[in-house]
């Protein structure tokens, strides 16, 4: 199940939750292997 | 409890954009829709992740645009610091786990972005670090993003200078 991101609009206030796309998943996963790498 | 404002007049009048708490197992706070500011400064205090530290982006760019040299001290009470200079990196690594800063400069033109960063945690663990985000857009997102996922606790502000 892919993360939910948090949309903050500066000119409205408006936060909308929602899930993450597919492209934003992918990028997450690179993040997480990239995080694990440095820790090595 | 965010800071309202942080004071000062003239060219370094900074005015609290927006302060959020993140959302319970969310991996992103994103500021959108921002107009050109000069600076921009993301505070984080009383964060708690899951199985993750966060770093920031700008405008959600995960290209390699992002260059930057570092200090860290696990204990700096007993231990040396250890360090690196990295380049063409994704994002800015803050290593942020409960709270830190970063602020960026020139994020109103099309020139290099200074940045400036520091983060902390509560076993005295802390990430000093600078640089550049080298791509030519005009700042108009600032996003933290963490390699697990935020609980629903503390504070992500924005601050910025016209």
């Amino acid at each position: 199940m892919k993360p939910n991101v948090l949309d903050v609009d500066v000119n409205t206030g408006q936060q909308t939750v929602r899930e993450m796309t597919d492209a934003e998943y992918e990028q997450y996963l690179k993040d997480q292997a990239d995080a694990e790498t440095s820790a090595d | 409890m965010a800071i309202s404002k942080l004071g000062g007049t003239g060219s370094d009048n900074w005015e609290l954009i927006s302060s959020v708490t993140p959302t319970a197992a969310s991996a992103a706070v994103n500021f959108t829709g921002l107009s050109p500011y000069k600076k921009l400064l993301i505070r984080c205090t009383g964060l708690s992740q899951v199985g993750g530290t966060a770093s920031v982006r700008l405008n959600n760019d995960s290209g390699t645009n992002y260059d930057w040299q570092y200090l860290e001290d696990s204990a700096p009470a007993t231990e040396a610091a250890t360090g690196d200079v990295l380049t063409a990196q994704t994002s800015f690594a803050l290593n942020l786990v409960t709270k830190g800063f970063a602020i960026f400069s020139s994020c109103d033109n099309s020139g290099l972005k200074i940045m400036e960063e520091a983060a902390s945690d509560a076993t005295l663990y802390v990430y000093l670090a600078n640089g550049f985000y080298v791509a030519s857009a005009i700042i108009t997102q600032v996003n933290l993003v963490s390699s697990g996922t935020f609980n629903a606790s503390g504070t992500v502000a924005l601050y910025g200078v016209k």
